[in-house]
């Protein structure tokens, strides 16, 4: 087996048994090296993809198929069965309007525990123009200058109705995380908490906004600034 | 033991050794927990009704894939994914990685969302199911060298995304 061939199948199965590449990977020199590099690489993938599972996930499937035996079923069953199925059917249509639409609340909790804090820690500098430009443009606002310096990171972030944007931005209170959802609506402003934070959900020009700081940040007197600057790239053009 | 106390004894086998894998592999498939679950759940209640069609122990982890792989199919026939654009997939917190480790870790899982299926998914039962390249052959209906091409430039796109994302660099060039 020759190099090329090598890079080849190390490339697409690493875990081969074939005889004459687990030969290879031990006679040294660029095969030797090649392996190695390629092993670390699998070890950072397998690490990546194994998230874990669900608690009590077997325990929950076998659960579910107990509860399916073809046991004889009487006319009261059926008559209690008929009425759980109707309030079960009610739930699902409620559940799912919840799990179809989502509130903010929930968005912002499950987005601020995924990344928040790891995000934050990595704001360490003022974010480039064209880099925060870029990202508001893509989810169809802008920023006007006088926000960008504050910007210590900005990026992305999936909202369940569209994207929105995930920012950082530094005030004398310590990084405030501002979440724009464009395609979110919001009723009123309101508070929550967050796990150490706190969160001040506001609404934008279009959609809404999370702001969320540590308990000394004055997040009220933030909105002004975030709803002055972040604005709908329509709006900006008019 | 009865043949009902056995059939149950051998589905609560398979649950207990497959369910972890197939729920990781339906979450790379789908992007999403809640989806994720649903198409484990539903996989293993077909799998309990078609169990005793199930006759080679060793073709168990290729049927439950295939029943799984059917089940994706017609969920997204009939449901429109709840994130329009799923970047990244969110995996529970992970005590034990240092935050280089959690941020290098979410790097790679945002490579590999923007992955594309007929990359990702040959990668996946590959990395997550340990499939053999034939297995992955014979799952997706195609030759064994068509899927090592596939299995050649997934790892060569990912490590080109991460580079170009500088994953051990400024997270800011991630997008």
């Amino acid at each position: 087996m020759n190099f090329s061939e090598f890079k080849e199948l190390l490339g697409a199965d690493p875990y081969s048994q074939d005889p004459a590449f687990l030969r290879a990977r031990h006679q040294g020199g660029e095969f030797t090296e090649a392996a190695t590099e390629a092993d670390a690489f699998e070890q950072k993938l397998q690490q990546a993809l194994a998230a874990p599972a669900p608690e009590g996930l077997a325990e929950s499937i076998i659960g579910h198929v107990q509860q399916k035996p073809g046991h004889r079923i009487r006319t009261w069953q059926w008559a209690a069965a008929a009425g759980l199925f109707m309030a079960l059917g009610a739930a699902l249509v409620v559940n799912y309007q919840r799990y179809q639409f989502g509130s903010v609340e929930e968005y912002v909790l499950q987005h601020w525990q995924h990344d928040g804090v790891a995000i934050e820690l990595q704001a360490a500098a003022p974010v480039s123009s064209e880099r925060i430009r870029s990202v508001l443009t893509a989810v169809g606002a802008s920023a006007d200058e006088a926000i960008g310096g504050k910007i210590h990171y900005i990026k992305k972030c999936p909202t369940p109705d569209g994207k929105g944007a995930h920012m950082v931005v530094m005030t004398d209170s310590g990084p405030v995380t501002v979440i724009y959802m464009p395609k979110m609506d919001l009723d009123k402003a309101k508070h929550m908490s967050l796990e150490s934070k706190q969160a001040y959900l506001i609404v934008m020009d279009r959609g809404s906004a999370a702001l969320i700081g540590n308990s000394q940040a004055d997040l009220q007197a933030l909105e002004p600034m975030v709803r002055k600057h972040i604005k709908p790239v329509d709006e900006l053009k008019t | 033991m009865s043949t009902e106390t056995e059939r149950q004894r051998r589905f609560d086998a398979l649950a207990r050794q497959y369910s972890t894998d197939l729920y990781r592999y339906a979450l790379w498939l789908c992007g999403q927990d809640a989806l994720a679950k649903d198409l484990v759940q539903e996989t293993f209640l077909r799998a309990w009704r078609a169990l005793d069609s199930l006759k080679e122990q060793a073709a168990v982890k290729g049927w439950l894939i295939t029943i799984l792989r059917r089940e994706f199919a017609r969920t997204f026939e009939r449901k429109v994914p709840k994130f329009t654009d799923i970047e990244y997939v969110v995996v529970a917190d992970e005590p034990d990685a240092t935050p280089d480790e959690r941020t290098e870790r979410h790097q790679i899982r945002e490579g590999i969302m923007r992955l594309p299926k007929k990359y990702r998914e040959p990668l996946m039962l590959q990395v997550v199911m340990g499939f053999s390249c034939e297995e992955i052959a014979q799952q997706l209906g195609l030759t064994k060298s068509a899927v090592m091409t596939q299995l050649f430039r997934a790892r060569e796109k990912l490590k080109t995304v991460l580079q170009k994302d500088g994953i051990t660099g400024n997270v800011y060039e991630l997008f």
